[in-house]
């Protein structure tokens, strides 16, 4: 599967079982220039596929190369171009040593050399906690090998290392929001001149402190968000009234048939995700990976079952109505349950 | 400047700003004086069109006046709604009037040519064999009716939310698309007459349409309107797709999805209940399109 319409298909199922995705400080992000993202990793596959589903650009991730026992994350990780790594807590379960990782950094090179742009989890684990966990010198040393591998970091060859914040409103909830906040970036031209000679380990405390720091700008950005939310304005005029109650009276039919249509592949999904999951970070990875196969099976057997027992003319609006059908199933869910407060104009409460 | 002059400076600078252009009429005008002139020209060797020359001429004149009051009294809130009134009447009125002008002035019925494309692209067994399987059962062929008679409270709706639209540039625009969709559309009403497949293909589908209420009030608006015509090209799938496309680009696009379904099953409705080829859809998408990439670039020059 290409890269491309793998995002298309992940993002897709990212934003079906989180209600606002959204990223903040995508302006702060360079066109052509090499790019090493550094982030907090609190929600095992989701955070990676958010990233990715922001942003036009190519991202190569990296992994533990234990994930690929498994045959689905394995076509996925293919999809997305993951690179792995053998991590030392996974040596007891075969994972192999440093000359892997060796390869796998000088191909994470080659990706920076040509002006790509790489994403890397120097925590090294998906975890619960409230704080960063200490910080591994892997981003750091790949930072440092491409400077040294660079005659000059002038212009486009100067890297980037840009801090991520990502959180979560409630990561296992369904239908709770996600968000990216993009932190101020660090020039390692700039860095070096200010601290020649530095080593891997300096580094890496720098990269810890600037995703600290972005998380921070994002928890006071949340908050300000919070205390500024005016009461509802009531609808000012007659075409928003109409508006509303268009999307009320046209919509909540939709939704439901929405519901009916998705109620069968809803529940099996529901079903192997608790049966996957064996810790809080497991049930929106287990969610996004099962329902896309779970989802296009389920549909095409009832389409096939509707066409057998009913009629071509039921096949048809079974097609036309399943798109539509599915947003708006999500926006009733979204009104009736008000998971989240965030803002959607496909909600159906008006205001 | 003391505050009463400031704050009627500001109304002024508001107003001045608002001021409405005038070329969604100035389309219609133009198709309005087109028939009117063809109809005068064809009256010196076809008498029996003086009477329409006239008519047309009366109706020319009653437009530019009520133009004319339009952009005398343009501040004024009725102004939007009493524009949209007259986009849907003049609509209303040229497509019912359009069908004995064509059928009677133009020497061609272009029905086998649009058939001949149709089985071109091997289409014409959604006439023969599909249309008629679908529309043998009540409730299919109700549920098509209903869509297509959807169209006209989806197209009025949509003329008021947009046409009456506080934002005077976002009105322009939608109302300019649709005065260019409805021209490029009866443009070819006019020099590509046809009735549809119900007409020219009775003989070869005999299967009748099983319909109950919904269906009757659509033939019955059809018939009213001057019996089957104006096939090509379907400007009911045409308008279709320009409103919800209108909706993503420029309105909400809540609004566009909510409608999705019914904008296909309109294009569904239109070629199973045989009033259109799927030719005469695809022109009818084109149309819509064409409309709104022309309106884009005139409404952005006159905003320059």
């Amino acid at each position: 599967m290409k890269y491309s319409i793998a995002k298309k298909l992940f993002g897709m199922t990212l934003n079906g079982f989180y209600s606002n995705v959204s990223a903040n400080g995508l302006d702060k992000l360079p066109g052509n220039q090499p790019v090493l993202f550094i982030a907090n990793h609190c929600n095992a596959f989701i955070d990676p596929l958010l990233l990715a589903s922001c942003l036009n650009r190519k991202v190569t991730f990296t992994a533990k190369n234990t994930l690929a026992k498994n045959p689905l994350l394995k076509l996925i990780m293919k999809s997305f171009s993951v690179e792995l790594f053998s991590r030392r807590m996974d040596r007891a379960e075969g994972a192999t040593g440093n000359a892997f990782n060796a390869a796998a950094l000088s191909r994470l090179q080659n990706k920076l050399q040509d002006k790509g742009a790489v994403f890397i989890f120097p925590e090294g684990q998906s975890h619960n906690d409230d704080v960063l966990r200490d910080f591994k010198p892997g981003a750091a040393k790949l930072a440092l090998s491409y400077a040294q591998s660079r005659t000059s970091l002038d212009g486009d060859s100067d890297l980037l290392i840009v801090p991520l914040a990502l959180d979560y409103s409630d990561k296992s909830v369904f239908r709770s929001s996600a968000r990216i906040q993009i932190g101020i970036p660090l020039s390692l031209r700039a860095w070096l001149d200010d601290y020649p000679g530095t080593d891997a380990k300096t580094l890496t405390k720098q990269f810890k402190t600037m995703v600290e720091d972005t998380l921070t700008t994002q928890k006071q950005l949340l908050r300000k968000a919070t205390l500024s939310v005016l009461p509802p304005v009531l609808a000012s005029t007659f075409g928003s009234t109409f508006r509303c109650w268009e999307k009320r009276i046209i919509g909540a039919p939709l939704g439901v048939l929405g519901w009916i249509l998705n109620a069968v592949p809803f529940a099996i999904t529901s079903i192997l995700v608790r049966l996957l999951s064996t810790d809080h970070d497991h049930p929106a990875s287990a969610a996004v990976v099962v329902s896309p196969p779970v989802f296009i099976l389920a549909h095409a057997i009832q389409l096939l079952a509707i066409g057998f027992f009913g009629s071509i003319f039921l096949v048809l609006m079974y097609l036309l109505m399943l798109v539509p059908g599915t947003l708006f199933g999500l926006s009733v869910f979204d009104s009736l349950f008000n998971v989240d407060p965030a803002n959607s104009d496909m909600r159906l409460s008006c205001g | 400047m003391n505050i009463n002059q400031t704050i009627r400076h500001g109304l002024v600078q508001r107003a001045a700003s608002d001021k409405l252009h005038l070329l969604p009429e100035g389309v219609f005008a133009g198709l309005l004086v087109s028939i009117a002139f063809y109809l005068g020209v064809s009256s010196i060797y076809l008498p029996e069109n003086l009477g329409a020359f006239i008519q047309q001429t009366c109706v020319l004149l009653f437009f530019g006046v009520v133009v004319s009051v339009q952009r005398l009294y343009q501040h004024h809130r009725w102004v939007k709604i009493g524009r949209c009134l007259l986009f849907l009447g003049f609509i209303s009125l040229l497509y019912n009037a359009l069908a004995a002008l064509a059928f009677n002035n133009v020497p061609w019925v272009s029905d086998g040519l649009l058939y001949g494309y149709d089985r071109f692209l091997r289409l014409d067994v959604i006439h023969t064999r599909i249309a008629p399987a679908i529309t043998q059962f009540l409730w299919q062929t109700e549920c098509l009716s209903l869509a297509y008679a959807a169209f006209i409270p989806y197209l009025t709706i949509s003329v008021f939310l947009y046409g009456a639209h506080r934002d005077t540039q976002l009105s322009e625009l939608f109302l300019l698309s649709v005065a260019l969709l409805y021209a490029f559309g009866f443009l070819g009403y006019l020099f590509v007459p046809a009735h549809g497949p119900v007409i020219h293909l009775a003989e070869q589908i005999t299967t009748p349409i099983n319909g109950g209420f919904f269906h009757s009030l659509v033939t019955t608006s059809v018939d009213q309107a001057g019996g089957p015509h104006g096939a090509f090209p379907s400007i009911h799938v045409g308008a279709a797709v320009f409103l919800c496309l209108f909706d993503f680009r420029h309105g909400s696009r809540t609004r566009a999805w909510l409608y999705l379904p019914l904008v296909l099953l309109i294009a569904l409705a239109t070629v199973l209940l045989r009033y259109h080829y799927v030719i005469d859809l695809l022109a009818g998408v084109l149309i819509a399109v064409a409309a709104m990439f022309v309106a884009e670039r005139w409404t952005a020059k006159q905003r320059r």
